[in-house]
């Protein structure tokens, strides 16, 4: 009895076994159990063709098509850009598939389609610039305005000049990658795109909208330029957004906000630039290169904006920022920004990768600096300084610890952190006390016609200096002692 | 007989329970799930993971600070499920991401998955565009790796989600939403903590105490039974100067506690005060009595200057009058605590106090016992209310958009379980600041390296400051001891584990026809308070216009 109904239960069991298999098969296994040879394709080579031409062959052949970018090299000219790269799902070339698969295809990324910025009219003439809007109007007072160029500064922020004002604008809804302290992908790209859109214009206007400055008391605007007088004006936030050199940064409540946006989408779905491309310029490795750092200060235009591991001794400290040295005597200042770090002591040496060489005003730094990438090595004794003359500045200089003698105090500026100075030579340069150290000229004791002796690394401050002037020449005056310790002055009797 | 029937019977059970759908599949349906009850599967049903090749476009706010750990997540996270491609996009800030999203439900145009806060979730979830994720945490479906290229290849991958390990606060904040659903999980959560200038309290040491409030000889306070307000007053009778100026010579301030975020202050009162807010219904219920003696409380103390807000100083935050010695103490966000930090980075002269000692304690409470009648006064008027012990919990949560498919919403799914594991969440704690989201994080023992040289696990992450308090913060630490570096963030852990018993969310609305949604409603009690800190509104007119502001 009991096999008779083992049995039966058995037999039930499996039946519901593969009925309820079948129930949970997935689409995959059903179209399996249809398939029959004449069903079959086998998949073209599709090299060198585009999206269009790789829909339409593989859609002949009874397939549907899934379509994903490739952003693994770098791309070097426009032809490159929507081609195929290769199958996926491990097919290729030759692979026999069932009618109906829907076939995975990477391409390269995709070429930019302008449907807003250079016909915005078209879309909404109400958000077009016309000359009424702006004429017999200035910026600040107005919040519309014709203005110039006074500086360039990086993709999505201008120095501007609106007659004898000049000040800082931030553009508004957008913030392109970092070029100027801190190096993102993409950012000296959208830097060097807004300054040639910006040179090329024969009227650039700018029009405020809601907030007139943002936190650091930058102008908020949307920058309208023109290339001749019979010509439309075009948005330059909206052309950077379009053309992904950069994200749209919505400003909540802006008549652009919806444009932006949907520029935005369709230039992230290209994958190019910010969205994802691999920018030819940024070094994309976690540390960098390693090299000392004479050899980063004789070469350092070559590596500005990419990635290098310095070994050195801390020679003095400001705030949370070094400066390094290395046993020939070269130095470099390494920017520590809000990253405080206990083993950065005056006297430690120390190892730092992933650090990027940058200008600020003319001084050479590192900047970017991680407690990641830090390693401490076994000391090798404090730094001691170099004794030099004003004649022995120079670039390479930059960073080190030196001495400079006999100097005559000739004035200061008001907040008493500025000590101008020249050596018997009737050279004049400045002794920079930096506010972090809390010393001023007063708490030192120093005063006008006094002779001094300053220890301090050498450092450069111009405020005019451009990265992008190749001619740049350094000029001795503009070469700063930064005095970092009370001890490091001397006052001469 | 019977036994070996039933263990044939078992057996068969077993093979169609799980031999039958252990199939190759590599498009899931969907949903992928048996259960959404919340009770919890019975058995785990195992199949193959699938093996579509999957993009996930995550869309967050992170900079470079931030992406560089999360980059490494995503690796790891791509190495255990080879065919899945996370593509993480940074959208500037979270009025961005939300705009962007907004703007791309109409068209279709929205990520796999996102951070955000929960108004913006209510917003989608009210557009019809966010997936509840109810359809995992509860699901008895098991995944094999079946991929020999993954580093987690053969292992077993439950899609449920032990919701026991995560802080109950959190999950109270994301299934407040309609039907108890989980729209978003809890992920970079932050609370308030109050820094206070203990070079200032060290020098009233004997004072304190004679006010009968406990205090260490260092000037540290108990970091487990927070400050209640009257304590507060008492203080200020010790610590404020009575010009409103900053005293070097005496350690007093001209100011005593600032609160940064005047939104956070009304609300959070508001709870202690058992005063009622709004409520996920998006009922607002300002006007009553008790936020009427609640609102004239708070006017008097802003007069006799023992609370103040940023907006005094024209600042967004109170940190920089902190560190200036203008402010004793200020409330401010566990994400922003060094902020509040006077260092050698700073213009040496405007810090009146130099570089002095800062110790972080729990938010000021009402009362230390919950539901206690609670009398404060001011002057000769007497302020009586039922006292509550709550705290803000803030941060963004993550979730995942109906329109994925379903292979994109599994693996989005597993990811969030990825980023959100003890040791993950310990490790993005200690890295940005953030809290950590499961319980099992605050006694992981799991090691994290931090730096080259320095790797910790969050318990002793945690003992630091504790170290550092029991030895009344003599320790004999070298300078170049890396626990300095941790030592603000570790102190601040600690007061939010402290306080986690008590965190309270802001109920999430969107916008409707009669009221606005609880974005504007809490921007809107911040402008009360500064209104009525600025007397352009006296306590009654300000609470007027709040309400008409927010009710239509």
């Amino acid at each position: 009895m009991f096999k008779k109904s083992s049995l039966l239960i058995l037999a039930l069991f499996m039946l519901f076994g593969i009925f309820g298999c079948k129930e949970t098969t997935s689409t995959t296994t059903q179209t399996t159990t249809e398939i029959t040879t004449d069903s079959m394709v086998s998949l073209p080579d599709l090299t060198g063709a585009n999206r269009e031409t790789i829909t339409s062959t593989l859609e002949n052949l009874g397939l549907t098509v899934k379509y994903y970018i490739d952003v693994s090299i770098v791309y070097e000219s426009e032809s490159e850009y929507d081609k195929f790269v290769r199958y996926g799902s491990g097919m290729v070339t030759g692979t026999e598939v069932a009618i109906g698969t829907e076939v995975r295809v990477y391409t390269t990324p995709l070429n930019i389609d302008v449907l807003y910025f250079d016909s915005l009219s078209e879309y909404d003439a109400t958000l077009q610039l016309e000359e009424a809007d702006y004429l017999g109007k200035e910026f600040i007072a107005d919040g519309y305005g014709v203005v110039t160029v006074e500086k360039y500064v990086d993709g999505d922020t201008t120095w501007f000049r609106s007659g004898s004002q000049t000040f800082s604008v931030r553009y508004l809804g957008i913030d392109t990658p970092e070029s100027t302290a801190l190096y993102e992908p993409w950012g000296k790209a959208a830097a060097k795109y807004t300054e040639a859109k910006l040179r090329s214009a024969e009227t650039i206007v700018l029009q405020a909208e809601g907030e007139r400055q943002d936190g650091n008391g930058r102008y908020l605007a949307w920058i309208w330029y023109r290339t001749s007088n019979t010509s439309e004006f075009i948005l330059l936030n909206l052309e950077l957004v379009e053309l992904a050199y950069s994200k749209n940064k919505v400003s909540v409540g802006s008549a652009y906000t919806t444009v932006l946006t949907l520029a935005d989408w369709n230039a992230s779905m290209t994958k190019r630039r910010v969205w994802g491309e691999l920018d030819p310029n940024y070094d994309y490795s976690k540390e960098g290169t390693q090299m000392s750092i004479q050899y980063l200060m004789e070469n350092f235009d070559e590596y500005v904006g990419l990635k290098v591991v310095v070994t050195g001794t801390i020679s003095r400290k400001i705030g949370n920022s070094v400066f390094l040295q290395d046993e020939n005597g070269y130095g470099v200042y390494m920017y520590g920004g809000f990253t405080t770090s206990a083993q950065l002591q005056v006297g430690a040496n120390v190892t730092i990768g992933a650090l990027t060489p940058t200008y600020y005003s003319g001084s050479p730094q590192l900047s970017n600096f991680s407690k990641t990438n830090l390693t401490v090595n076994e000391s090798t004794g404090p730094v001691e300084p170099i004794i030099i003359t004003y004649n022995d500045f120079s670039f390479t200089r930059i960073g080190s610890l030196v001495t400079l003698e006999n100097l005559l105090i000739t004035g200061m500026n008001s907040a008493k952190t500025s000590v101008y100075v020249k050596d018997a030579q009737n050279n004049s340069f400045t002794v920079r006390i930096d506010d972090s150290t809390g010393m001023t000229a007063d708490t030192l004791g120093l005063t006008i016609g006094e002779m001094i002796t300053v220890t301090g690394p050498l450092s450069y401050y111009d405020y005019d200096f451009d990265s992008s002037n190749e001619s740049y020449v350094y000029l001795n005056s503009k070469y700063q002692l930064m005095l970092t310790l009370e001890n490091d002055i001397t006052i001469l009797e | 007989m019977k036994k070996i029937l039933i263990s044939v019977l078992t057996l068969l059970a077993v093979f169609v329970l799980t031999g039958c759908v252990k199939m190759a599949t590599t498009t899931t349906t969907e949903p992928i799930t048996t259960t959404t009850t919340g009770e919890g599967p019975v058995s785990k049903i195992v199949m193959d993971i699938p093996d579509e090749e999957v993009t996930i476009l995550f869309w967050h706010i992170y900079g470079a600070g931030k992406t560089a750990l999360l980059d490494k997540l995503i690796d790891e996270f791509e190495a255990m499920y080879p065919n899945v491609t996370i593509e993480s996009q940074s959208q500037s800030d979270y009025n961005t991401l939300r705009e962007k999203i907004n703007t791309g439900i109409g068209v279709g145009q929205v990520p796999t998955m996102a951070l955000g806060y929960p108004d913006h979730f209510a917003g989608y979830i009210q557009a019809g565009a966010a997936y509840s994720l109810n359809n995992f945490i509860y699901s008895n479906i098991q995944y094999e790796i079946t991929d020999s290229t993954s580093t987690i290849f053969g292992d077993l991958v439950d899609v449920s989600l032990d919701l026991e390990d995560f802080v109950p606060g959190y999950l109270a904040e994301n299934n407040q939403y309609v039907g108890g659903q989980y729209y978003s999980m809890p992920y970079s959560k932050s609370t308030e903590t109050m820094a206070i200038n203990r070079t200032i309290v060290k020098n009233h040491v004997a004072a304190i105490r004679a006010a009968g409030i406990e205090v260490s000889d260092e000037g540290f306070f108990s970091h487990t039974t927070p400050l209640t307000f009257s304590q507060i007053q008492t203080l200020g009778t010790i610590l404020l100067n009575s010009t409103g100026t900053t005293d070097v010579a005496n350690f007093k301030c001209g100011y005593l506690l600032n609160y940064d975020s005047s939104g956070n202050m009304f609300i959070n009162m508001s709870r202690q005060w058992s005063a009622p807010y709004t409520n996920s219904a998006g009922d607002i219920l300002i006007n009553n009595n008790t936020t009427k003696s609640m609102l004239a409380y708070i006017n008097a103390m802003f007069n006799d200057r023992t609370f103040v807000l940023p907006v005094k100083f024209g600042q967004s935050y109170g940190s920089t009058n902190f560190k200036y010695g203008d402010i004793c103490m200020t409330v401010g966000s566990t994400a922003g605590v060094l902020y509040n930090i006077p260092s050698a980075t700073d213009v040496q002269t405007n810090l009146k106090f130099g570089i002095f000692d800062v110790d972080f304690l729990q938010v000021p409470q009402p009362t230390t016992t919950a539901g206690q009648a609670v009398q404060l006064s001011a002057g000769s008027t007497n302020y009586n209310f039922t006292g509550q012990l709550s705290s803000v919990q803030q941060g963004p949560n993550i979730g995942i958009f109906k329109k994925a498919s379903a292979n994109e919403k599994l693996f989005a799914w597993l990811f969030i379980k990825y980023l959100t594991t003890a040791e993950n969440t310990a490790l993005w704690a200690m890295d940005t600041g953030y809290l950590p989201v499961r319980l099992s994080a605050y006694t992981s023992d799991v090691t994290i390296k931090l730096t080259p040289t320095f790797s910790t696990t969050y318990v002793n992450f945690l003992k630091i400051a504790t170290d550092y308090w029991t030895a009344d913060g003599q320790v004999d630490w070298a300078d170049t001891d890396e626990r300095w570096d941790y030592l603000h963030s570790s102190m601040v852990a600690n007061i939010a584990k402290n306080q986690a018993l008590y965190y309270q969310y802001d109920p999430a609305f969107p916008a409707g026809s009669s009221s606005a949604g609880s974005a504007t409603v809490r921007v809107e009690a911040g402008y009360c308070l500064e209104n009525i800190y600025n007397k352009t509104k006296t306590p009654e007119t300000a609470l007027s216009f709040f309400l008409n502001q927010v009710d239509w």
